[in-house]
């Protein structure tokens, strides 16, 4: 099997919740069923995809295969400049989980994502009522829009844990998107600077901490990364910027193309594509044509030894 | 197409207003390409660069805003660069490559690195930056209270609620069961990009009657478009059954209210409320 971390794991399961979501999302769509009955269909295939993860795992570790088969490079190292480092990285991350669960409800103007979930729950129907007004849509919405899937599995999510769809919403997803963004971008670390070298994980934390100050830096605007972070987490953009993107990089650096394109119809069910051609395939054909024009016959990523090539689109 | 290209344009101007980490980016760029070390990451550095002059040059960044079909504005062009990661990437780079060469010298690192922090700060804003306010924060929280007390005292009542702004734009959010004659949408117009409905002349009617109460130029209740009476038959035929006139409200304008709905107002916070059905 491939090379995978623990992080591609994790991201990897996000993926295919937002998958599962879609579908649900989808078949209520098309069957008329309540919000109710779509909630229990996503949680019915979440619970199956999580049940046959949990098989398919010890199905590999009773074969002897680790899953993942080998963890990112952060030894328990007594180095005091890496401890240093991390100390600083936890700190940074804190900051910004104080900051998120302290503000007020972060960026409102263009969004009604909270609204939409409510109206969700408020009239166990999708997209019965318009939700500005809680009254039934006079003209419709937008197909492209209505196929979205974010406010159904933020439903979902509401009718599982109770909470309110605006604490749910602007706080506990903006938690869980800083998560998986640091993840994200700690694959990304690995990928940028592979070698399992003494100095690597210096690197990599560098890498992050210089990340997480840029995420501090940038929250001066909306639309940058650090703004959309850490005012927007529970936006598609978001998700898409600072989660499917930093992984669908890594992986094309680390030639695991079939997967990177995953993130394409991810993207495609959580924010508004035209006919799902967002920014993640833009992402993944220039990485494949600018590896491919300047690897000329080698494609990008990782080599095994002895210089077996991998196959991606740089590769006749 | 001359529009788009001047929206591409003043897009950019207005993009590297408030900050200036797009400058930070194309310092990393000249740095990895002229430092020789864009050969560890080929592809990922030689799409950042040309992608970043594609959305610097009006003719390409308006041809991204029509591949995204112009429903976003042109700051999210820029999430075609790995803007983040590139620059951090960069930045590591040259750190670790200085840091090996004065390695223990302090006198020498602590500089570069209180110089590397000034440029982060002065390209960026560190947590500064347009977010809901502490004006915004209490006002929804009153709104939450209002909900609460009315939803203690008439529990089986659906409302559909006509209230001032600073009301009605949270009232969805703290309470989706609560139905409005109009939305936030009506003051945000980037919402009327999620449906095809329309707000007609009776709802902005309503709305700026609704505005005009409690306001210095508030006589008796009657705008120049509408009188007191008027506008609460058209609120009632909209389905309206719960009224909050803001505290400002003049003692004619409630008394020509009970008299309209034949009912009694009733104090709701600094809110006079009134029920016309339970």
């Amino acid at each position: 099997m491939k090379k995978y971390r623990a992080g591609d794991f994790l991201l990897l399961g996000e993926i295919i919740i937002i998958g599962l979501a879609a579908a649900a999302h989808l078949t209520a769509l098309m069957l008329g069923w309540t919000f109710s009955r779509c909630a229990q269909f996503f949680w019915g295939l979440a619970g199956g995809a999580f049940a046959w993860g949990v098989v398919f795992s010890l199905y590999r570790m009773r074969r002897g295969k680790r899953v993942p088969e080998k963890g990112c490079y952060f030894p328990k190292d007594t180095d005091r400049t890496v401890r240093c480092m991390y100390g600083l990285l936890a700190v940074l991350f804190l900051t910004q989980l104080i900051f998120i669960c302290s503000s007020g409800s972060g960026w409102r103007r263009g969004d009604m994502t909270v609204e939409t979930v409510g109206s969700f729950l408020a009239a166990d129907g999708l997209y019965q009522v318009n939700p500005m007004t809680g009254l039934p849509y006079t003209e419709g919405l937008p197909a492209r829009l209505k196929i979205l899937c974010l406010p159904t599995l933020y439903g979902s999510l509401c009718k599982l844990t109770k909470l309110s769809p605006s604490i749910l919403v602007r706080k506990a997803v903006p938690i869980v998107m800083l998560l998986s963004s640091y993840t994200a971008f700690a694959m990304l670390a690995c990928a940028l600077f592979p070698k399992e070298t003494e100095k690597v994980q210096e690197k990599r934390l560098c890498f992050l901490i210089v990340v997480s100050l840029l995420l501090w830096a940038g929250a001066y605007q909306y639309g940058m990364d650090g703004f959309s972070l850490l005012c927007c987490g529970w936006m598609g953009v978001t998700i898409r910027n600072l989660v499917l993107l930093p992984w669908m990089i890594s992986l094309c650096i680390r030639g695991k193309w079939g997967e990177a394109a995953l993130c394409i119809p991810a993207e495609a069910c959580i924010t508004w594509t035209l006919y799902g051609c967002g920014v993640c395939l833009v992402f993944w054909l220039g990485m494949a044509v600018a590896g491919s024009v300047l690897n000329g016959k080698r494609g990008g990523g990782e080599r095994k030894a002895g210089g077996r090539r991998r196959k991606g689109p740089g590769n006749p | 197409m001359t529009d788009w290209i001047g929206d591409a344009w003043s897009g950019w101007t207005g993009y590297t207003d408030k900050g200036k980490l797009p400058a930070l980016l194309l310092a990393v760029l000249l740095f990895v390409w002229f430092s020789g070390k864009w050969r560890e990451q080929k592809g990922l550095l030689a799409y950042t660069t040309a992608m970043t002059a594609c959305c610097i040059f009006p003719v390409t960044a308006a041809g991204w805003m029509m591949y995204q079909t112009r429903f976003y504005d042109y700051e999210w062009i820029w999430s075609l660069v790995p803007a983040t990661a590139v620059t951090a990437y960069g930045m590591t780079l040259f750190w670790t490559e200085y840091r090996n060469k004065n390695a223990g010298k302090w006198n020498k690192l602590l500089p570069v690195i209180l110089l590397l922090l000034t440029a982060l700060v002065f390209c960026g804003s560190l947590g500064g930056g347009d977010r809901e306010g502490e004006t915004q924060k209490a006002e929804r929280e009153k709104v939450h209270a209002l909900l609460v007390q009315l939803s203690d005292r008439y529990p089986e009542m659906v409302l559909c609620l006509w209230a001032p702004r600073e009301v009605m734009e949270y009232a969805r959010e703290e309470d989706a069961s609560v139905t409005l004659p109009y939305g936030r949408n009506l003051w945000d117009a980037f919402l009327n990009a999620y449906a095809y409905d329309t707000y007609d002349q009776d709802i902005l009617t309503m709305e700026k009657w609704m505005e005009h109460v409690g306001s210095s130029e508030e006589a008796q209740g009657d705008t120049e478009d509408i009188t007191l009476e008027e506008c609460v038959a058209m609120a009632q035929d909209r389905g309206v059954n719960c009224i909050l006139l803001p505290p400002g409200a003049s003692a004619e304008t409630i008394r020509r209210m009970e008299a309209a709905l034949g009912i009694t107002a009733e104090p709701l916070a600094e809110f006079s409320l009134f029920i016309t059905c339970q």
